[in-house]
């Protein structure tokens, strides 16, 4: 579904992401580990058109995506949940949820969207009125995925859900994953969180200052203890 | 590095200055030996690209039409006239730069303008180090005739002059409460404070003065203080547009019935009524009262009226140029000023052509004004009795005034 | 009584000019320099299309709308857009700036130095109220800024667009990543506030008649009411362009005329000072609303 090949980002003259290459195959979930600077963010902001690779190829569903704009890649069904979720704090949750929806012209598809939407996230349908910005980090976290869903997504990329969770909600987050995942749509996800990320990935990528030193099944990562010290601090 | 460099630009400038002063001083004695020139180099600097370019224009106008007329009679003193032209767009810098090439490479004996007060102001030292004799025609600012200018010689009306004139006028025809309007730019501080004092010297306290900001937009304030002051005649040193609105908002507070508007020379611009409205009636300008037409005349004085036939048969009607007769006719008698000054000293002696136009004005025939009034003590020539209170919005022929009733 | 009237006209369309500068820096953080060259080419197309073409009123207007619009996208187009990152790059200053001086001196020679008489609507009819002469223009100038202000709000607030713009002002990236066109929106944008510009600009030229100069005698006061109602605060700019009008008002009847706008300004200053967010920004209005945590 999704292949990076030899790809080398960049800052004005610093590379900060260094000839990458991984794939994501249709109904997978996927994790890039990785500690703080090692280039986590910068790949995935590429890969949605935020910003431009300096060399290599991406393509999704066999198209090559390197050149293209945020909203053609939404409207091929790609869409991040962004690092701190980035909630519009002054939008109320409703709004924001619509804005998720931005590009869908049609009224019909928006209202039955909306409306799983709000079976599967209730806190949202009680709060829909409330700003964005006073919900709970729990609730932005699912604000932001139900954004994401909007569109319904073929594939959902996610920038450290975890980030500033408390953990009993870190566990909630990735078992909607999980349920998000097993009603058809890959899941690309980066974390530093490794632990709870790689119990419910298919393959993961490990990512140190700009490259990737090691690729295994989730399970396999997450067994090795050496490799997890080594590469990803304490877990 | 820096230091060094300083100093050897400081000695390029020092010795720039050097060789400035030997030329002027030598051309000091070029002048006092050439009694009997073979040509006179008139300098003639004006606005005429720009937003004033039609006072540069006919400045140029009137000086080319002079020149032809002279060169075709045998010169003065047998020499050819030569005009060396130049255009500085009203900016004073390039009028500096100008002057400075007229007087250093192009060797002018006089000079006619600078057209506009600032670049006039910003010129005015080099020529007098030079003791370029300068005609001004056209500019008015009050200050560009004072002791350290001694070479120049103003043929308009200053500003001084004509607020002078604009206060007589009021004081003559014994309106009781007379108001002050100015902006607050230099020009309208200017006028302000000229107007003052002329009120003064008549003895006349003003019921009001009333200052605002130049191209402001609303005039309400304005038209509500001449109100309150209850003033019968309002006095404008203001430029067209914003009088023009203070004649609209003067109507709308329904005062412009009971009051008499008179203003300088600023305040005339061609749609003025459009812009005023029906209330422009009360207004009079004062203007020149050669170029002015008696009620219910078409003609002007015979001598002033042939004069004006021949710029329309050089230059045609008034809707075929953009420039104005009268100020033609300034730029056409700053050269036989000059010619005949020339003539009078019978050499081209910067001081002794100006001692001329001190000492014997009273002998030139002039066409501008009706005579001018240079002295040793003043080197304003136009005599504040020939300003007249015209009528502000209807002209004869599209540009002479006519005669206030 | 006269004078309030006056002042709250005016200040009406103060408001709508700071409108306008205020829909573009909420969306790029830019202060479009040229806006005041867009409000006088907005008066002198209007201008000549009445009495050149002798169109009535409202075509006139509109034309001088649509062709406001094109300008002040083309302006976007390449003065801003070709900069790339409004964040990291500050040459917008020069290049709005340069488009309002090409402009300026466009509208010199296409339409000469003088100024010129505009019309009032309805001839400047007055009606009496209370033994004060309205102009019904002036009740037009404050009705059609409310009008367009009210309007302004409800599009932001409840429409999809509005969404979408406040969206771009408040995080532009999260708002590309929902599939949001940022520059699209920000052409947008600049395209209203240029309608707006046309509209306020037609509506005060009859009372500062129409002329090039526009662009600095009344341009300046877009600025100034923007700056005291907050910049990017599209409700403050009202409060700005109102409160404006009113202390040139007041401030015209109690001080020689000459000091009216040194007093403005010196206001503005200390609103700056005291209340770098504007009016709006004051305690008293904020309530209990969250901070806005802006990034």
């Amino acid at each position: 579904m999704l292949q990076v090949e030899n790809v080398t980002i960049g800052y004005g003259k610093t590379e900060v992401v260094h000839n990458i290459s991984f794939h994501v195959k249709k109904g997978e979930i996927i994790t890039i580990l990785g500690a703080n600077g090692a280039g986590k963010s910068t790949i995935l902001n590429t890969i949605v058109g935020l910003h431009q690779a300096k060399e290599g190829s991406i393509r999704f569903q066999d198209k090559e995506i390197s050149k293209a704009r945020p909203d053609q890649l939404v409207q091929n069904g790609m869409r991040l949940v962004p690092e701190g979720r980035q909630i519009f704090p002054q939008h109320t949750v409703m709004e924001n949820i619509l804005l998720g929806a931005y590009i869908e012209k049609n009224a019909k598809k928006i209202h039955s969207r909306l409306h799983s939407i709000f079976e599967r996230f209730p806190r949202l349908e009680e709060r829909k009125n409330q700003m964005g910005g006073t919900l709970s980090g729990g609730e932005q976290q699912m604000l932001a995925i139900a954004r994401a869903l909007m569109t319904e997504p073929s594939l959902l990329i996610l920038d450290e859900p975890s980030l500033g969770l408390a953990p009993i909600i870190v566990g909630e987050v990735f078992a909607l994953l999980k349920q998000i995942s097993s009603s058809g749509v890959t899941v690309l996800l980066v974390e530093q969180m490794a632990n709870s990320a790689l119990k419910i990935s298919d393959r993961a990528y490990v990512l140190e200052t700009g490259r990737i030193v090691l690729e295994g099944r989730g399970e396999e990562i997450r067994n090795n203890a050496d490799i997890a010290k080594a590469y990803l601090g304490n877990v | 590095m820096k230091r060094k460099s300083a100093i050897s630009v400081s000695s390029i400038i020092l010795s720039l200055t050097l060789l400035f002063t030997g030329c002027s001083s030598s051309d000091d004695t070029a002048k006092e030996a050439s009694s009997k020139p073979k040509e006179i180099v008139i300098g003639n600097i004006g606005a005429m690209t720009g937003s004033s370019a039609t006072l540069g224009k006919a400045q140029s106008q009137g000086v080319d039409l002079a020149v032809k007329e002279i060169n075709a009679d045998g010169g003065i003193l047998d020499a050819k006239v030569k005009v060396v032209s130049r255009d500085d767009g009203a900016d004073p810098t390039k009028s500096k730069t100008f002057v400075e090439e007229l007087v250093d490479k192009e060797k002018v004996d006089f000079m006619v303008g600078p057209t506009n007060s600032t670049p006039a102001a910003a010129s005015m030292a080099y020529l007098q180090q030079n003791k370029i004799v300068s005609i001004l025609p056209i500019a008015t600012s009050t200050q560009l005739i004072n002791p350290n200018n001694p070479y120049a010689f103003r043929l308009i009306a200053s500003n001084a002059i004509q607020a002078e004139a604009i206060v007589k006028l009021a004081v003559e025809e014994k309106y009781k409460k007379i108001v002050l309007v100015a902006d607050t730019s230099a020009l309208g501080t200017d006028g302000m404070s000229v107007m003052k004092e002329s009120m003064k010297k008549y003895g006349v306290t003003p019921a009001a003065t009333v200052t605002y900001k130049a191209d402001d937009a609303d005039m309400t304030p304005v038209a509500e203080k001449i109100k309150d002051a209850k003033a019968d005649v309002a006095l404008f040193w203001t430029l067209g547009a914003d009088g023009a609105k203070i004649v609209r908002s003067l109507e709308r507070i329904d005062y412009i019935n009971d009051l008499d508007i008179i203003g300088y020379t600023g305040l005339v611009m061609p749609n003025f009524k459009e812009l005023a409205g029906p209330g422009a009636d009360k207004v009079t300008v004062v203007s020149a009262g050669s170029w002015a037409l008696e009620p219910g005349k078409t003609e002007l004085a015979p001598k002033y009226w042939e004069i004006y036939q021949k710029l329309i048969a050089e230059y045609g009607e008034k809707d075929k140029r953009d420039t104005s007769a009268s100020i033609i006719a300034s730029g056409y008698d700053a050269v036989y000023l000059l010619k005949w000054a020339i003539e009078k000293a019978g050499t081209t002696d910067s001081e002794k052509v100006k001692q001329v136009l001190e000492t014997d004005i009273q002998e030139f025939d002039s066409i501008y004004a009706n005579h001018y009034e240079f002295s040793k003590k003043s080197h304003e020539g136009f005599p504040v009795s020939d300003l007249v209170k015209s009528k502000m919005d209807d002209m004869a022929y599209g540009e002479l005034y006519k005669k206030a009733e | 009584m006269q004078e309030i009237v006056t002042a709250l006209a005016n200040g009406s369309i103060y408001a709508l000019m700071a409108l306008a500068i205020g829909i573009i820096y909420s969306t790029t953080q830019i202060i479009n320099f040229a806006h005041g060259s867009v409000i006088m080419i907005g008066a002198m197309t209007s201008y000549w299309l009445l009495s050149i073409f002798h169109m009535n009123y409202f075509t006139a207007i509109l034309l001088a709308v649509l062709i406001n619009i094109i300008l002040s996208m083309v302006i976007y187009k390449v003065s801003v857009e070709k900069l790339g990152d409004l964040t990291q790059n500050s040459s917008w200053i020069v290049t709005l700036f340069g488009a309002g001086i090409i402009l300026d001196n466009t509208a010199r020679i296409l339409f000469g130095t003088e100024p010129k008489a505009y019309p009032f609507l309805f001839d400047g009819h007055v009606i009496s109220i209370f033994g004060t002469k309205i102009m019904i223009h002036e009740m037009m100038m404050i009705l059609v800024a409310v009008i367009i202000g009210v309007l302004y709000q409800i599009v932001i607030q409840k429409t999809n667009f509005g969404r979408a713009v406040r969206a771009v002002s408040f995080r532009p990236d999260t708002a590309r990543i929902m599939g949001i066109r940022s520059n699209r929106i920000v052409l947008m944008c600049f395209a209203i506030s240029g309608a707006v510009a046309a509209i306020s600009g037609a509506l005060i030229a009859p009372i500062t008649f129409a002329s090039y100069t526009m662009t600095y005698s009344v341009g300046i006061k877009a600025f100034a009411a923007a700056l005291i109602g907050g910049l990017g605060n599209t409700k403050g700019a009202f409060i700005g362009g109102i409160s404006l009008g009113l202390i040139e008002g007041i401030a015209s009847m109690i001080v020689p005329g000459g000091l009216k706008d040194a007093i403005s300004f010196l206001i503005m200053i200390i609103v700056i000072i005291v209340l770098p967010g504007g009016i709006l920004s004051a305690k008293l209005f904020t309530k209990g609303e969250l901070k806005t945590e802006k990034i």
